[in-house]
C-alpha cells in the first residue's frame, strides 16, 4: 500500500542507533549538514560517504534502503548537475556551443554541489530509516523547546506535525478514493496538456478540501472532549531520557565532523 | 416479459493487489459470474471478501490477471471487438461508498452535468441528461440550481448517483448505497433502485451487509468469502442455507433460523420465509387462523 | 446521575427560530444503559452533546453527578467524568501509535507518567486490543478504531460512556463487536452508559429507552413496554421494531396473544423459537 512507502522508510533493526534519542540524532543530522558547507576540498566528501556508510552498518541496514530513498530524487540531482555544468561561470573554458559554457570551474562546482545534496539526503535518509515518525515528533519538539523563552508555540507545533502524519495514510486513501470515483464519471487524470491535467485536480482538490475541514472539525471536537486544554499542564507519555550511551553517540558525531571544521579553519 | 440478455459476463477471474511487488496480495479467485439485463445483484461478504475488488474489475478501473470479463454492451467494443476502458467506465456506472464526498462543483447542475460533458455531450444533450437523472433521484429543480454545500447527506447522496445516472449507464453498481443512513432513508432508496430498474431497465448490483434489503430487492444473491464466491441463488436458497452462511461468517436472517428451528419441531413452510411477516404468514399457515 | 430539568436547547437566539430540544425532563440513574433513538433530525445528537458541555441548554438544566453544565468552572470537571464516543472512528483518533493514541487523554491531564501508563494498560485491556498495543493505528480496521476511541474516552476513567451512534459507520461484524463491548463496560465496569442509536436491535438491552420526536421527550420507560403494542409507537415515530418485537406483535394480530413477559425473552432466534413453540402446542 502507498502508506507503506511514506511512512515505513523506517526500518526497524534493533541497533543501538535506532534506540539512540531522537533529539540528538536530529541535532547531528544538523551537524553533518553544517559539516558539508564548511568543507573546502572536494576529497572530504568522500570522506563523508564512508562516515555515512559506516553508520548504515552500525544501523545494521543494507545499503538498498538508501538507494530506495535516492530513487526518486535521482532526476533532480542530474537536472541541477547538467544544469550547473552548462551555465556556470569560469575562466578554464572547455568547451562552448551558444550560450553553454562548459569550464573547469563550473564542472568542479557542479561536483561539490552533486555531492553535497547527494550527502545531505543521504544522511537525512539515514534519520528516517533509524527513527520512527512518532520518535521523530517528539525529538523534533524536544530540539525546539528552548524556543518557548520566545514564545515560539512549541507543543502546538509538535501536536500539528503528530496528527499530520497520523493522517497522511487516512488523505492517502481518500485521493484514491475521489481519484477513482471521478475517474468512474469519466475524469482523466493522465491525458491532457499540461494545464489540462491541473484543471483535472480540482475535482480531486475540491472534495478533498471540504472534506479535510469537516475531518478537523470533528477531531477538534473529539479531542476537547478528551480534555484538551491546550499545552498547559500536559504531560508526556513514555518520555525518554537521554543517557550515557546517547552522550557517548554524540561525542563520536562531533569526532565525525571536526575533520570538516579543520578544513575549513584551514583555509581561511 | 422482457428476454433476460447477458450483459457483463466473468470467467475464472482472478485479481492480485501489486503483483510483483513485496507487498503483493491475492483478492480474486476464480470468480464466475454473469450479470443479466434488468436484475438486481447483491454482492455480500465481510471486508476483505473481494466484493470492493470485483467492483473495480466490472468498470474496468482494473483488469484481472487471468480469466476473462466481457461486456456485451452495445457500444462499449472498438472495431476490432475489444472493449474501450471510457466507453465501459459510462455503460457500467460506479457509485462508490459515501459518494457525496465526491461532489465538488459550484452548482448541483454543474457537477450531475460532469460526467455527461466528459463524454463529449453538447450543452442541449448534456441538460437534458442532466434533468432525467435529477427526476429519476426525486431532486426537484430548484435544487438544481444550488450549491451542493447547502444540501442534506442524504440529498447530497441523490446528487452524486444523479451524476452517474446521467451517463446513462446499462448497469449501475453501488458499493454500499445504504450505509450510514437511518431506517426511513433506507426504505426509501429500497423503494427509488426499484424505480430506477422499472423506468430504466437497468442492471443494479449492490454490494451490501444490509442483509434484509438484500432479501428484499435481490434477484440474485452471491455470497464471497476470501475472494470466491461461496453462495449464490436467489434470496430464499441463499438464505435457507444457514450452515453455509454460519461456514463463512456471513450472517443470517433471523426469520430463515427460527423457520429451521421450528420446522425441526414439526411445522411446515412452504417457503423460506425472510421478514417477520413472511415468517407469521407461515406458521399461521399451519393452523389456518 | 444525569438530571435534565425542563431543558430547551436551539442552536440559534434569534427570535423564531426553531428549538432542536424542548421541554426535555429526563433522569438516567447509575450504572444503567439508556438508548435514545428517533428518526434523523429528531434532536438525540443534540441531546448527546449537552452531556459532556459540548453545548449548554438555552433554557432549563443539565446536571451530570450533581453538576450543572451550564457553569463554566464546571466544564472540564464534567468532561473527566463523561467519555464521549462519536460516529466516525476515523476522525477521533489523534496518535499514529495505539497506545500513544489512548495516552492523550492522560496526558491531557497532566497526570504522572506511571499513572498514565496504568491507564493506558487498563483502557486496551478493557477494549480488548491490549496485544495490538504498538499497532500503527492507520493499519487498524473501522471496528477495532472504535474500540481504541473507547478505550481512549475510558483512560480518563469516566462515570458516564455517551456513544453517539458508534456503529453507523461499521459492518455488521463491527457492529457486533462493538455492543458486546458496550455491555461489557456496564456490567463489568458499572458506568453509566447513553447510547445514541437508530439500531433497534441495540435498544433492546438497554434498561431505559428514551424516543425523541422533534425535539421531544415522547417515551422515557423500559424497551418492552416500547415496541409492545402492536408496534404502533415505532410507526408513529419512523423507527423499525426489532426483529423479534415484529414478530410477535404480527403473530398478535393473527390471533395469538403473547403478552409482557414474552417480549421482555424476545432477544435471540432460539428464545423466539422457545416462545413461539411453547404457544403453538397449546393452540394443539
Amino acid at each position: 500500500m502507498v502508506n507503506d512507502i511514506i511512512l515505513g522508510q523506517y526500518m526497524p533493526t534493533g541497533s543501538f542507533i535506532h534506540k539512540a534519542s531522537p533529539k540528538l540524532k536530529i541535532i547531528s543530522l544538523f551537524l553533518f549538514t553544517f559539516s558539508l558547507f564548511l568543507i573546502k576540498d572536494s576529497y572530504l566528501y568522500f570522506y563523508f560517504l564512508a562516515v555515512a556508510f559506516i553508520i548504515l552498518k552500525l544501523a545494521r541496514l543494507r545499503a538498498s534502503y538508501l538507494l530506495r530513498g535516492l530513487k526518486p530524487l535521482i532526476f533532480i540531482f542530474v537536472f541541477t548537475f547538467v544544469l550547473n555544468i552548462m551555465f556556470s561561470e569560469g575562466d578554464k573554458l572547455l568547451w562552448e556551443w551558444g550560450i553553454i559554457k562548459i569550464t573547469e570551474e563550473g564542472l568542479l562546482y557542479s561536483f561539490k554541489f552533486f555531492m553535497k545534496v547527494t550527502l545531505l539526503v543521504i544522511y537525512a535518509t539515514l534519520l528516517t530509516l533509524t527513527t520512527s515518525p512518532v520518535e521523530l515528533s517528539d525529538g523534533i519538539e524536544d530540539c525546539l523547546r528552548p524556543l518557548k523563552l520566545v514564545k515560539f508555540p512549541v507543543h502546538e507545533f509538535s501536536l500539528m506535525m503528530t496528527i499530520a502524519l497520523r493522517f497522511i495514510p487516512t488523505l492517502v486513501m481518500e485521493i484514491d478514493k475521489i481519484k477513482r470515483a471521478q475517474e468512474a464519471r469519466g475524469a482523466n487524470f493522465s491525458e491532457g496538456s499540461l494545464t489540462e491535467r491541473a484543471k483535472n485536480f480540482v475535482p480531486i482538490l475540491i472534495p478533498l478540501f471540504i472534506t479535510s475541514f469537516k475531518r478537523a472539525d470533528e477531531l477538534a471536537i473529539a479531542m476537547e472532549s478528551r480534555c484538551y486544554m491546550g499545552g498547559e499542564g500536559r504531560t508526556r507519555f513514555r518520555r525518554k531520557k537521554d543517557g550515557a550511551a546517547d552522550y557517548l553517540m554524540f561525542i563520536a558525531v562531533l569526532a565525525a565532523v571536526f575533520p570538516a571544521l579543520v578544513n575549513f579553519l584551514a583555509s581561511l | 416479459m422482457s428476454v433476460k440478455k447477458t450483459l457483463i459476463s466473468l470467467k475464472n477471474v482472478s485479481f492480485t493487489y501489486n503483483r510483483g511487488l513485496p507487498t503483493e496480495c491475492a483478492a480474486l479467485f476464480g470468480v464466475d459470474l454473469d450479470i443479466f439485463s434488468s436484475e438486481i445483484i447483491t454482492l455480500i461478504g465481510h471486508t476483505g471478501s473481494g466484493k470492493s475488488t470485483l467492483v473495480q474489475l466490472l468498470n474496468s478501473q482494473q483488469t484481472p490477471d487471468s480469466g476473462e470479463i466481457k461486456w456485451h454492451i452495445e457500444g462499449v467494443c472498438d472495431a476490432k471487438g475489444l472493449p474501450v476502458r471510457r466507453r465501459v467506465c459510462s455503460a457500467v456506472g460506479l457509485v462508490f461508498q459515501y459518494p457525496e464526498d465526491q461532489v465538488f462543483e459550484e452548482t448541483v447542475y454543474e457537477d450531475i452535468a460532469f460526467g455527461p460533458r466528459r463524454l463529449g455531450k453538447n450543452s442541449e444533450e448534456t441538460e437534458k441528461a442532466v434533468f432525467k437523472a435529477a427526476e429519476l433521484m426525486g431532486l426537484d429543480k430548484q435544487i438544481l440550481y444550488k450549491p451542493p454545500f447547502e444540501l442534506s447527506g442524504g440529498t447530497l447522496r441523490k446528487v452524486a448517483i444523479a451524476g452517474v445516472l446521467a451517463m446513462e449507464p446499462r448497469v449501475l453498481v453501488l458499493d454500499e448505497p445504504m450505509a450510514g443512513l437511518d431506517p426511513k432513508s433506507c426504505d426509501g432508496f429500497a423503494k427509488l433502485l426499484l424505480g430506477l430498474r422499472e423506468c430504466l431497465d437497468l442492471s443494479i448490483v449492490m454490494v451490501s451487509h444490509n442483509l434484509e434489503y438484500a432479501a428484499a430487492l435481490s434477484d440474485k444473491i452471491y455470497c464471497m468469502s476470501g475472494g470466491r464466491i461461496v453462495l449464490s441463488g436467489d434470496p430464499r436458497e441463499v438464505f435457507s442455507n444457514i450452515d453455509k452462511l454460519e461456514e463463512f461468517q456471513i450472517g443470517f436472517l433471523p426469520s430463515a433460523v427460527i423457520a429451521r428451528d421450528l420446522s425441526g419441531r414439526g411445522i411446515k413452510f412452504e417457503k423460506t420465509p425472510l421478514t417477520a411477516e413472511e415468517l407469521a404468514t407461515e406458521i399461521l399457515k399451519n393452523y389456518g387462523k | 446521575m444525569i438530571d435534565f430539568k425542563n431543558v430547551y436547547f436551539r442552536y440559534s437566539n434569534e427570535e423564531g427560530s426553531p428549538y432542536a430540544l424542548s421541554d426535555i425532563n429526563l433522569n438516567i440513574a447509575e450504572g444503567q444503559l439508556a438508548a435514545v433513538v428517533g428518526a434523523n433530525g429528531s434532536g438525540k445528537s443534540t441531546l448527546a452533546r449537552l452531556l459532556n458541555c459540548l453545548l449548554a441548554p438555552s433554557s432549563g438544566s443539565v446536571t451530570i453527578g450533581g453538576l450543572d453544565t451550564s457553569l463554566e468552572e464546571n466544564l472540564w470537571k464534567i468532561r473527566r467524568k463523561v467519555g464521549f464516543v462519536f460516529q466516525n472512528p476515523e476522525n477521533q483518533i489523534v496518535g499514529t501509535v495505539v497506545e500513544n493514541d489512548v495516552a492523550f487523554a492522560p496526558e491531557n491531564l497532566g497526570l504522572a507518567e506511571a499513572e498514565i501508563e496504568e491507564r493506558v494498560t487498563y483502557a486496551l485491556e478493557a477494549v480488548g486490543l491490549a496485544d495490538r498495543r504498538e499497532f500503527m493505528t492507520a493499519h487498524l480496521s473501522g471496528g477495532q478504531k472504535q474500540r481504541l476511541a473507547i478505550a481512549g474516552v475510558l483512560a480518563m476513567k469516566p462515570d458516564i460512556l455517551v456513544l453517539d451512534e458508534p456503529t453507523a459507520m461499521l459492518d455488521a461484524r463491527g457492529r457486533d463487536s462493538i455492543i458486546k463491548l458496550i455491555l461489557k463496560i456496564k456490567n463489568e465496569l458499572k458506568k453509566t452508559v447513553v447510547l445514541i442509536t437508530h439500531f433497534m436491535e441495540n435498544a433492546l438491552c438497554c434498561d431505559k429507552l428514551v424516543c425523541l420526536e422533534g425535539g421531544f421527550a415522547r417515551f422515557a420507560g423500559p424497551p418492552h413496554e416500547f415496541f409492545m403494542h402492536g408496534g404502533e409507537h415505532a410507526a408513529k415515530y419512523s423507527l423499525r421494531q426489532p426483529f423479534g418485537y415484529e414478530l410477535i406483535n404480527r403473530l398478535n394480530e393473527k390471533g395469538f396473544s403473547f403478552g409482557a413477559a414474552d417480549f421482555m425473552k424476545a432477544a435471540g432466534t432460539s428464545e423466539l423459537t422457545e416462545i413461539i413453540a411453547k404457544a403453538l402446542e397449546n393452540v394443539r
